[in-house]
C-alpha cells in the first residue's frame, strides 16, 4: 500500500478528505484487501478507545464534552492530556497525527468516513462498488456529495429517492412528536424546509 | 408549581432530567427560540399552558412560510398555507397503544448514556445549569442540555456527534414562565387561505393492525421496538410496513415497501442529525422473490442506520 494511499486513508478517516480522495480510496478498497484490513484494524482500534462501557472512560468523554465548549474548539486536553483537534476544519493531517491521536483518546474519523467505507460489510464488498449514493448534507465536516461513476452512468441523480427519504423523514418527524406527547419534538416537523 | 422534594442544589442528573420532563408538560410559558438543523436556522415562539388538566400548545414558525402547530390535549392542528410541502404529509398518524412508550421518557436512558452535571451557565438571561448526557457507544448521538435553574425548562441544547460537531441546536432567546397565558397567546393566526390539518392522536382500528412481517436482527443496545405500523404512502398508497425504536432518547423509523415501480438506489441524505438511509433488500420475503426497498430514519449516526438497514429480514407469520 502506498504511502499516498496511506495518507489518503487518513485523510478519510479524519473526514478530511475531498471527493476525490474519496472516490479514489473507495476505488482502491475494492480491490485491496490489505487496505481494507488496515481500515479493520483502525476501527478496531477506535472502538477499543471508545472503551464502550467502564466509567472512567465515560467520565473522560463527558469531561472532553465539557471541555469543548469552554475551551472553543481549536484544541483541547484529553485523557493524557494530548492536544488533539475537533477534525472540524482542521488542516490536514496527515499518517502520524493519525496516530497520536489514537494514543491521545482522540475519536477519529466522523459520519464521512462511515458512509464511504464502513459501509461495506463483508457481503456489501462483494458486490460493486458502486451501490451507494451518498448525499450529505450541511454537516460542514461531513459534506460529501458522492456518486461512482458508474452509478452516474446507471441513473440521474435520483430526485424521486431523495424525495422518498425527506417524506420519511418528515414522517418519522411527525411519528417521534405526536408519540412524545409534547409540542417541542413538532420543532422539527415546523422546521422541515419546504424546498426538499 | 414543580414542588419537588429535592431541591434543585441537590438533584442528579436524573432528577434533572426527570423535572426538565415534568417542566414542559406542566409549566405555563411562552418564549422564542431559534433551532439550528444541518444548515437551517428556524425561530419559533412557543406557547404552553395547562387548562383543567389538558395541555395547550402552540407553536409559531415565525420565519418564512407562515405555520402553525395548535395542540389542546390529544388533538393536535397543523395551519398552513396552500402549497406548503408539509401539506403532502398524511394527516392522521395512528399512534396505537404503544404511543405511551415515549411518555415513559428517560427511563432506562442511564443503561445507554451517562448523565454528568457541569457546573451554571446564562442562557436567555436565565441561570443554568448545564448536563452532559454522553453516549455509552458510538451508536448514538450525545446531548449538551443546559436546564433553567429555578424551573428545570430546557433552555438550550445541542445534539453532537462523537467528534463534538454540533448537527442540532436549539435554544431560547426569550422565555417567560409561570405567567399568565391568555386566550389570544394560543389562538391561531388563521391568515387568508389558511389550510388546518388535524393530526389525531387516535388508535387505528384493531383490525388493521396486523402484525408487520418485518424484524431488525440488529439493532444497537437498548433500542427496543415501542410501535409498529403498516401504512400507506402519501403518494402513491401503497402499503409501508414502519417499526420504531427508541433508547429513551433516541428514536429511529424503518419503513419497508415493496420495491417502487420507477425503481430505487441505495441512498444516503443527512439534514441535521436526522439521516435517510435506504437499502434494497433484494428478495427479502420468503414468499416471493420481490424486491423491497428498506429506509432507516432517525437521528443515529449514518454507519448505525446502514447496519440497521442491511439487518431487516422478513419473518413468516
Amino acid at each position: 500500500m502506498s504511502e499516498q494511499l496511506k495518507e489518503s486513508l487518513s485523510a478519510v478517516m479524519d473526514g478530511e478528505a475531498d471527493e476525490f480522495e474519496i472516490r479514489r480510496v473507495l476505488n482502491e478498497a475494492a480491490g485491496d484487501p490489505e487496505l481494507r484490513g488496515v481500515w479493520e484494524r483502525y476501527h478496531l482500534v477506535r472502538s477499543v478507545m471508545r472503551g464502550e462501557g467502564g466509567t472512567k472512560g465515560a467520565d473522560r468523554l463527558s469531561t472532553r464534552f465539557w471541555t469543548q465548549i469552554d475551551s472553543g474548539d481549536e484544541t483541547r486536553a484529553v485523557g493524557n492530556s494530548e492536544p488533539i483537534d475537533t477534525g472540524a476544519r482542521a488542516p490536514r493531517s496527515n499518517w502520524m497525527t493519525w496516530g497520536q491521536r489514537v494514543a491521545g483518546l482522540a475519536v477519529a474519523a466522523g459520519v464521512a468516513a462511515a458512509v464511504v467505507i464502513g459501509y461495506r460489510t463483508d457481503e456489501a464488498a462483494k458486490a460493486p462498488a458502486a451501490q451507494v449514493a451518498v448525499v450529505e448534507q450541511a454537516v460542514p465536516s461531513d459534506s460529501i456529495a458522492l456518486f461512482d461513476d458508474e452509478m452516474r452512468r446507471q441513473s440521474v441523480p435520483a430526485a424521486l429517492d431523495l424525495q422518498r427519504a425527506h417524506a420519511y423523514m418528515l414522517h418519522h418527524a411527525h411519528h417521534v412528536a405526536l408519540n412524545n406527547r409534547s409540542v417541542v419534538p413538532f420543532v422539527k416537523v415546523a422546521a422541515f424546509e419546504s424546498t426538499k | 408549581m414543580l414542588a419537588d422534594a429535592v431541591s434543585a442544589d441537590e438533584r442528579t442528573p436524573e432528577q434533572w432530567l426527570d423535572t426538565m420532563n415534568r417542566a414542559f408538560l406542566e409549566a405555563s410559558y411562552d418564549g422564542i427560540f431559534s433551532y439550528f438543523s444541518g444548515d437551517d436556522l428556524s425561530t419559533m415562539r412557543v406557547v404552553h399552558t395547562v387548562t383543567n388538566g389538558v395541555q395547550r400548545e402552540r407553536l409559531v414558525h415565525l420565519n418564512g412560510a407562515p405555520r402553525e402547530i395548535v395542540r389542546t390535549g390529544d388533538e393536535v392542528e397543523c395551519i398552513l398555507r396552500p402549497g406548503d410541502e408539509i401539506l403532502a404529509l398524511e394527516s392522521s398518524i395512528p399512534a396505537g397503544p404503544f404511543a405511551r412508550a415515549f411518555s415513559r421518557a428517560f427511563e432506562g436512558v442511564s443503561d445507554n448514556y451517562t448523565l454528568s452535571l457541569h457546573g451554571t451557565d446564562r442562557v436567555a438571561n436565565r441561570e443554568a445549569i448545564r448536563l452532559a448526557v454522553v453516549p455509552r457507544d458510538a451508536q448514538r448521538y450525545g446531548f449538551r442540555l443546559w436546564l433553567d435553574q429555578a424551573t428545570g425548562l430546557l433552555l438550550r441544547s445541542e445534539l453532537v456527534d462523537m467528534k463534538g460537531t454540533k448537527l442540532e441546536i436549539f435554544q431560547f432567546a426569550t422565555l417567560k414562565v409561570g405567567g399568565p397565558i391568555t386566550e389570544q397567546d394560543l389562538a391561531p393566526e388563521s391568515g387568508a387561505g389558511a389550510l388546518t390539518t388535524h393530526l389525531a392522536l387516535e388508535a387505528s382500528p384493531p383490525q388493521e393492525r396486523r402484525k408487520v412481517s418485518w424484524h431488525a436482527e440488529w439493532v444497537p443496545d437498548g433500542f427496543t421496538m415501542a410501535s409498529w405500523d403498516i401504512r400507506r404512502t402519501p403518494s402513491s398508497l401503497k402499503a409501508v410496513d414502519t417499526l420504531m425504536y427508541s433508547d429513551g432518547l433516541a428514536a429511529f423509523s424503518v419503513f419497508i415497501e415493496d420495491m417502487p415501480e420507477a425503481g430505487a438506489k441505495a441512498l444516503v441524505s443527512r439534514s441535521g442529525a436526522t439521516v435517510a438511509v435506504s437499502e434494497v433488500l433484494i428478495g427479502g420475503s420468503q414468499q416471493d422473490a420481490v424486491h423491497h426497498l428498506v429506509t432507516v430514519v432517525g437521528e443515529i449516526p449514518t454507519a448505525t442506520a446502514q447496519r440497521i438497514a442491511q439487518s431487516i429480514r422478513y419473518v413468516a407469520q
